[in-house]
Formats: C-alpha cells, sequence, structure tokens
C-alpha cells in the first residue's frame, strides 16, 4: 500500500495492519504462542527511527489474536565513538528515550541477546554464501513466531536496510555481529585493509591522539611520538576507529569490505528464518521517513525519496526487492542528499550514490545473496488489499461514537460555560474584520 | 573509472593550473599564494582515503564549479571578477578540508 494518507481507514498504522492480515501473517499466530516483534529502537538521537505506536499496534493485534508479544532489539557492536545499544543496559536506556517501553508498547521491550550480548543460539550454516554459522540472538531464536517489523531506508555500509538487514544484522547478537561484520577475517576484516601509518604524524602532530587510543575497547591502537601502530592481526571489527582512522587517513576500506559485510548478512538472514521456522516469519517493510542512513547512527538525514508505502509478506528479498524497486522508480527529494548526488531523476538508483560511504558498489548486493543462498526470490508481484473501513481503526478502548461516549460525563462536567454571557458561553466580540488576516503580508512585513 | 571525488579533484587541478597560466603576467601574488595552495592541499589530499568517498563528491562538486567560474573570468579578462571568484574559491576548500575530518560520521 502506498505512502499516502487521507483518512482512517488509509494512515500507515491502519495500512501496516491491513498488509499484515492481507499477506497472511496473522495466521501463522496461535494461541499463547510467544511472538517476537523484531524492530530497530533507534540510536541515540536518532529521529527517523519507526515510531512507537507500529509496534504497540502490532502487539494489540498479535493479543487480540491470542499471542503473547514481546517487542526486541539487540545490542550491538561498538561502531562508533560514542555508540548507544553496545550492552543491554545502554540499550534498553537508548529504547527508552526514544519511546520504547513497556508502558508505551503494552508488552515488554528487551534486548533478545541479553546484557554483554552472547545470550545466543549458535547454528550451522549449510551452503551458506560466506558464512559457515551464525549465532542468533535468544529471544529471537526461542520465539514461537517472528514478526521482523522493518524500517526501510539506506544504510553506511550495508547500502541499503531492509527486512534482510534487520534479521542479517538485527537478529544476529553481539557475538553474531562480530562474525557478520567479518570481525578477524584475514581478508575482509578491518584488520586486512591498506593500513598507512605513514599519513599520521603522532602525538607530536596530533593534540586529539589520546582519542584515537580510547575508541578501541580492546586497546590494539597505539599512538607513537611519529605514527601509528595498530594491532591489526587481533582487530575483531567493531568498527569504533574506522571513522578517527579514515579521516585521519591511516586505513582505507576496499569494496570487498562493504560486499562482503552484504553477503554476511543475507546468511544470517537465512539462519534466522531457518531457526525459528520459516513458516513462523512474516515480514513488514515500512518503507517512510527513508534516510539515506541507517536508524543505527545519531543523526537522521532528511528523505532521499517520499514515503514509499507499507509492504508485507515472508519472503525478505521479495520485499526488500520491490522497496528498492520503488525508490529508482520514484523523483528523489529535492534539497536532499538525491539532490548533492546528483539521483534525483525518476529511474535512478537512489541508496548506492547516497547512503554507501564508497563509490561503486550495487545497492542490491544483499538481496543478490539472497538469491544465491536460497534465502528468497527477487520475482515478486505486488497486490494491493483491500482497503479496510474506517471503523476498524476506530479509538479501541472504546469505538462508540464520541456523543454516546461523552454525553453523560459532559451532563456531570459540563466543560462548555452555557450559563454565561447570555448562553454565548465566552465574551468575545461580536464583529472583526477577517479579511485583514487573511492576505499575504511579504518578508519583514513588506519593508 | 577513478571515485568521482577524485575526477573533481583532478578537474580542479587541471582548472586552476590553466587559470594561473591565462593570467600570466597579470596574476597578483595573493591569487597566486591561493591558487597553488588549492593545488598543493589537494594533491596532498590524494593519497588520503577521503576524497574516495562518496561524502567528497558534494563537496568538489561545489569547488569544481567555483574553480571553473574563476577561469572564465581569467579566460574573460574580467579581472575585476577574481577576487570574489577565489574567495568562493577558498570558502569552498575550507568546507572540504571540515568534511574530510569527518567529524561526527558514522559508519556502521
Amino acid at each position: 500500500m502506498d505512502g499516502r494518507s487521507s483518512s482512517l481507514q488509509t494512515g500507515l498504522v491502519a495500512k501496516m495492519l491491513t498488509v499484515f492480515e492481507a499477506a497472511g501473517l496473522e495466521k501463522k499466530i496461535r494461541p499463547n504462542d510467544t511472538v517476537a516483534i523484531k524492530l530497530h529502537c533507534g540510536e541515540w538521537n536518532n529521529s527517523s527511527y519507526l515510531r512507537p505506536v507500529y509496534a504497540r499496534a502490532l502487539a494489540d493485534k498479535i493479543k487480540e489474536l491470542g499471542g503473547r508479544p514481546f517487542v526486541c532489539d539487540t545490542t550491538t557492536l561498538p561502531y562508533n565513538p560514542v555508540a548507544s545499544r553496545v550492552s543491554g543496559l545502554d540499550l534498553l536506556t537508548t529504547a527508552e528515550r526514544n519511546g520504547y517501553s513497556s508502558a508505551v508498547l503494552g508488552c515488554p521491550f528487551i534486548s533478545a541477546d541479553g546484557y554483554t550480548g552472547t545470550d545466543d543460539v549458535r547454528v550451522d550454516i549449510e551452503d551458506g554464501f560466506i558464512l559457515k554459522e551464525a549465532y542468533i540472538a535468544n529471544a529471537i531464536a526461542s520465539a514461537d513466531v517472528l514478526i521482523a517489523l522493518s524500517h526501510f531506508k539506506g544504510h553506511p555500509q550495508g547500502l541499503v536496510g531492509g527486512a534482510i538487514k534487520n534479521l542479517g544484522i538485527g537478529a544476529q547478537s553481539k557475538r553474531g555481529k562480530f562474525n557478520v561484520h567479518m570481525g578477524g577475517h584475514p581478508k575482509y576484516g578491518l584488520g586486512a585493509m591498506p593500513f598507512h601509518p605513514e599519513n599520521y604524524g603522532g602525538k607530536k602532530a596530533d593534540d586529539d591522539w589520546r582519542s584515537l587510543e580510547e575508541v578501541c575497547p580492546y586497546s590494539l591502537i597505539h599512538v607513537t611520538d611519529d605514527s601509528v601502530k595498530w594491532e591489526r592481526e587481533k582487530c575483531v571489527n567493531c568498527l569504533a576507529c574506522v571513522r578517527p582512522m579514515l579521516s585521519r587517513g591511516i586505513i582505507e576500506l576496499k569494496e570487498e569490505w562493504f560486499a562482503s559485510l552484504n553477503a554476511a548478512i543475507a546468511d544470517a538472514c537465512r539462519a534466522t528464518i531457518e531457526t525459528v521456522g520459516r513458516d513462523n516469519v512474516g515480514f513488514i517493510n515500512m518503507a517512510i521517513d527513508i534516510s539515506p542512513y541507517c536508524d543505527c547512527v545519531n543523526y537522521s538525514d532528511m528523505s532521499i525519496v517520499p514515503n514509499l508505502g507499507v509492504f508485507a509478506g515472508t519472503d525478505p528479498v521479495a520485499l526488500d526487492k520491490a522497496c528498492i524497486d520503488k525508490a529508482t522508480e520514484v523523483a528523489g527529494t529535492s534539497g536532499s542528499a538525491a539532490e548533492d548526488f546528483e539521483v534525483e531523476a525518476p529511474g535512478t538508483r537512489k541508496f548506492e550514490a547516497c547512503s554507501i560511504l564508497l563509490s561503486g558498489m550495487c545497492e542490491e548486493l544483499q538481496i543478490n545473496t539472497g538469491v544465491k543462498n536460497g534465502l528468497g526470490s527477487i520475482d515478486y508481484e505486488l497486490i494491493e488489499p483491500t482497503e479496510k473501513t474506517a471503523a476498524d481503526f476506530a479509538f479501541s478502548p472504546d469505538s462508540r461514537y464520541v456523543g454516546v461516549r461523552y454525553r453523560k460525563h459532559f451532563k456531570k462536567i459540563p466543560p462548555f460555560p452555557y450559563e454565561l454571557h447570555n448562553g454565548q458561553g465566552f465574551a468575545r466580540k461580536d464583529s472583526v474584520d477577517l479579511e485583514s488576516i487573511n492576505a499575504y503580508q511579504g518578508k519583514n512585513g513588506g519593508k | 573509472m577513478p571515485p568521482k571525488g577524485i575526477q573533481n579533484t583532478d578537474e580542479i587541478i587541471t582548472c586552476c593550473r590553466d587559470t594561473e597560466a591565462i593570467l600570466g603576467s597579470d596574476i597578483e601574488a595573493d591569487w597566486k599564494e591561493v591558487l597553488e595552495s588549492v593545488v598543493e592541499i589537494l594533491e596532498g589530499m590524494k593519497a588520503k582515503f577521503f576524497l574516495k568517498t562518496n561524502p567528497a563528491v558534494p563537496v568538489t562538486n561545489a569547488i569544481k564549479k567555483s574553480a571553473a567560474s574563476l577561469k572564465e573570468a581569467a579566460e574573460a579578462g574580467e579581472t575585476a571578477a577574481i577576487p570574489s571568484s577565489l574567495e568562493k574559491l577558498r570558502a569552498d576548500m575550507e568546507k572540504l578540508l571540515k568534511a574530510a575530518k569527518m567529524e561526527g560520521i558514522i559508519i556502521t
């Protein structure tokens, strides 16, 4: 369904519930099933992550169907010098600040991989493209049903963040994320990228040299008087140092660093689905507020394309492909990164220009891997569900008309003072010149 | 094909050198200083990673535009327009240097 709204039944919450039902996802939920709603709760100061109302409405629906929902996200790698979701404590603190709490959701919000990020289930991956194993967050692996409620948008390293990434990264424990990010890999890990200590002048040339040492949780970076030493063979790819190292010209990133991660994301997504059971997993893509970067960064740029709509299905490859195709099809947003990178025209690929750090990458890396590893198919058909009625989305605690609901209340505590000013209620002028304010004045009053 | 940021940088360097040559003996010392400093900074940055990234594209696009209008002014003999064009070039270079620090950028 498209991203426009003009009535109760075409609101985005209503559309999410409509596609949930139309895609057959509600049939997956049996009485007493534990249902994990996996979403991205947003990094500290990110503002384009999914508003909690979507998860709340979905959780209410699942409860109505007899299921026991919980909303979850997982702990992350450090990712950046001031990361906010690295431990279970940080994750819940950030999630609450972003509105994800049991009070808002009507069900628990949990860190699916525990406090440190090692509460997980190790699974073998048969015929993975690059991964041979994955570490799935325990709460997700243990759930009877998994609904991936994904915010479709761009991503700095993944190019696109949609259904595949929501599980390929988001359902992996911290241990699993090290695996997917190629930590310790001799060819694709960060430690294997070109290292240029000769570009860095060390303590003598950099007043801020301490910050370079302080970003590494494993203390592998040592600044010397005139350069830097890095125990890169031990680098776990936590990414905390990437920006500080790149901006100083100390490391370079190669295409395979990006491509290998994206391939691993698709493998880990498949592992997650197989662990929960293919018949027990459903996907909803909310293609709205399409920032070029992920919800895992501490800021949100304006959308590079307009809201594309709300999609649901059981194949994450098909779903992400449909969203990418829609983004390609439409015109980019004027004044956004789409304009900066000259991809405003309909028919141009937006994410590989706007969201990625390195040029020359393809925004369908995850999708292509997903086809190769059997995760899903790029063949899709968009079926427009029948619109539901306004009554289906009325105020659910009491869906009677307000006249019926408030007649007794307003009689008991009258909010309108009929008894004053000859029954008019308030002191006001009889008539004023409204024409005089219904006119434009120009900048600074036209002076 | 080299990344767009590097392509832009090469074009800016060429443009600045062309402008210096076009102005020849008419060039003023402070104009020459700005043009040579732009070339020197960009040559130095080419060895680092930033110019290979997408964030380098919009900022180098802006410098390329400024350098081109400076060259046009030199070609047309409009020396009166040169100081303001040089100021625009210098300001755009500062934006590039700021962007290259990648302050607060997150790469997950």
